[in-house]
């Protein structure tokens, strides 16, 4: 019969076909995923997987049974117990939340949500703590540059020398007046070279009238040595000589400020250790001719007697004083030359050649002959010519030099390019640095700022805890409740649906015992765990 | 058949009953037997007579223990409670029996028959 039916092809892609036949019709509907396979292949799985649990010993008899499932009970009682009073004791000190839920499925959703948490704060913890020991790091060597920065200019020359005694010239105005401030800068050697060309140049028009040797004039002005050595060769010239202690102790007569004495009176009483008392003598020794002479007091200009001082001392806070006294010389003394007696002797030099530099006194000079005169002569017009020279290139350098700070080796008042430049680049480099410090503190701020987030989600699993305490809690009296009504009833029969009630109604009264006590409750308490409570429940159950 | 080892399979002697598809006529006599095994690929049953391989047959599994949950199956708290689960299959296999006399017959499931 089939034969002679026709064959009609089918081709489904999706949705339902219905082919209605003698006997019934077909609802056919096309599905990749079959629902049969997926409903065998349950069915086999779970079938498969109760054929692999073990059976109970059925030999076992009923009591023995019950026995098992007692201590089974009681063995999971009493480990939620302890679970729960452990729980209980770790979470005493944070505050929790409110309650909100006993739902298992929920919170074991939420744990695992929490672990990620957990792992992102860890994270997020050991990253900004390396940033931040890397930022410490940078913020040290940064300090460390700074400090060497600081060191090199406080390693300075003229710094080190004025960094002494700074307080005990608070007194002292800080502007001097501008003649006293001069003199050890190009002004004061330019006044200083003035006066040695004047000088010399008297001294040349002295040696000019010196009687020729041979002539009678040296009945005018008979001098007791002139007439001891009447040969011409042997040569006298004239030295001088000075004390360093009169030094100071005119300084100290001339001063008009007590605070000032009683630096000098200090450089006094070290004056033979902290200064070198030949360069002293020397210096003024070569200034003497220069300068005039009244009843054996050379009237030494302050400044040169200061800045004599100041070059013969290695003592730094004698030379910052020295230095202040020189800055400050206009108003703390009464006047800018000082008279310091000294001693005026003449003696005999084997070589007349170099005699003249000494600059003898034109009266009461023995009469030379024609020929040294003529070499004195020459020897000072070179003389005069150098210092003539040497007035000119400072009177033409000196405006410009003292505007720019141009390096005057030794002296006390200007600052040496170099070192200039130093403090420059030091201080543009200090800079820089605190500005990097600042910017890295600012980083250190923002790697902390994750703490916000951190707490945020810190609190979240806080409040999870106490979810799981609460059904801990819950638990744990259910069990109890159920094993209780058990033991005080042996031999009744409880059915599941009554034990279920009695636990639930016990899980009530539990979740209200340890809620926190209304006559507290407010925004902050509303609903939260009494933890005493809780700990005086776990008491009550044997915990 | 080896397309059937990707599922897991069951050996329970689930009773069914089988016929070929689609019953009508006298080729819609319905046998009963009992399975060898079941997955979710298809199922092996013993069968007194061979099949050609390639036939549609409809198959009525009786499973013991679970009942119907709209179109799918949840275990039932009795154990003797049965639904049977209607499906049309295709045969690949179709050998004597080594256990006994007939043939065992393996089919693959095409799809089910949900009313």
């Amino acid at each position: 019969m089939s034969e002679n039916l026709p064959v009609i092809r089918l081709e489904l892609n999706s949705g339902v076909f219905k082919i209605k036949t003698e006997e019934a019709i077909y609802h056919i509907s096309v599905s990749p995923d079959s629902s049969l396979s997926r409903v065998v292949e349950k069915v086999v799985e779970t079938e498969s997987a109760r054929q692999t649990v073990p059976a109970l010993d059925l030999d076992v008899s009923s009591a023995d049974l019950d026995d098992f499932y007692r201590e089974v009970s009681e063995e999971m009682y009493t480990e939620i117990g302890q679970l729960a009073r452990k729980l209980s004791l770790s979470i005493k000190d944070i505050p929790g939340e409110a309650i909100h839920r006993v739902d298992i499925e929920r919170t074991g959703r939420e744990l695992e949500e929490a672990k990620g948490q957990l792992e992102d704060i860890v994270q997020m913890t050991e990253k900004a703590t390396m940033d931040i020991m890397d930022l410490a790091e940078s913020i040290q060597d940064d300090c460390s540059s700074l400090v060497d920065q600081l060191q090199t200019i406080k390693d300075l020359e003229f710094v080190q020398s004025g960094a002494a005694s700074d307080d005990d010239w608070d007194d002292e105005p800080a502007e001097a007046s501008e003649p006293a401030q001069a003199p050890l800068t190009d002004q004061a050697a330019i006044a200083v070279l003035s006066a040695v060309i004047e000088t010399e140049t008297g001294l040349r028009e002295a040696v000019s009238q010196l009687p020729v040797a041979g002539e009678a004039d040296q009945s005018e002005e008979p001098e007791p040595e002139a007439e001891a050595q009447p040969e011409p060769q042997p040569q006298k010239i004239t030295t001088y000589e000075f004390e360093t202690d009169v030094v100071f102790q005119t300084l100290y007569e001339f001063c008009t400020n007590e605070a000032v004495k009683d630096h000098i009176k200090a450089m006094r009483a070290e004056q033979e250790t902290a200064f070198d008392q030949a360069a002293v003598l020397k210096t003024l020794t070569d200034l003497a001719p220069t300068v005039t002479v009244e009843d054996n007091f050379f009237n030494f200009p302050i400044v040169a007697i200061l800045k004599s001082l100041f070059q013969a001392t290695n003592n730094d806070k004698f030379k910052a004083t020295l230095k202040k006294m020189n800055q400050t010389a206009g108003n703390i003394f009464l006047d800018a030359v000082l008279p310091l007696e000294g001693r005026v002797e003449e003696k005999e030099i084997p070589a007349p050649a170099k005699a003249p530099a000494a600059a003898p006194k034109p009266a009461g000079r023995p009469g030379l002959p024609q020929d040294r005169i003529d070499a004195l002569l020459a020897l000072i017009d070179e003389n005069l010519s150098r210092l003539e020279a040497e007035k000119a290139r400072l009177e033409e350098a000196g405006p410009a030099a003292s505007s720019s700070g141009s390096a005057i080796s030794g002296d006390l008042t200007t600052i040496k390019i170099g070192d200039r430049d130093l403090i420059i680049n030091a201080v543009e480099l200090s800079s820089e640095l605190i500005h990097r410090v600042m910017a890295r503190l600012t980083s250190i701020l923002e790697a902390l700022s994750f703490q916000d987030l951190s707490g945020q989600r810190i609190f979240k699993i806080v409040r999870l805890i106490g979810d799981i305490q609460v059904q801990l809690l819950s638990l744990l009296v259910s069990f109890g409740a159920k094993l209780k009504k058990k033991q005080q009833e042996a031999k009744a029969v409880i059915s599941s649906k009554d034990a279920d009630k009695l636990a639930q109604e016990e899980v009530d009264k539990m979740l209200e015992r340890i809620s926190s006590p209304s006559d507290l409750k407010g925004p902050e308490s509303e609903g939260r765990l009494d933890q005493d409570a809780v700990n005086q429940l776990l008491g009550d159950l044997g915990f | 058949m080896s397309e059937l080892r990707r599922f897991l399979r069951l050996a329970k002697p689930y009773r069914v009953e089988y016929g070929l598809f689609p019953l009508s006529g006298r080729d819609g006599e319905i046998r009963s037997s009992v399975l060898k095994n079941i997955s979710g690929g298809g199922l092996l049953f013993h069968s007194p007579d061979p099949f050609p391989l390639g036939r549609q047959i409809l198959l009525k599994i009786q499973l013991t223990g679970w009942r119907e949950h709209g179109d799918e199956l949840i275990e039932s708290e009795n154990e003797n409670e049965t639904v049977i689960l209607t499906a049309i299959a295709e045969v690949k296999w179709s050998e004597p029996d080594p256990e006994a006399s007939g043939f065992a017959i393996g089919v693959e499931f095409l799809g089910r028959i949900l009313s």
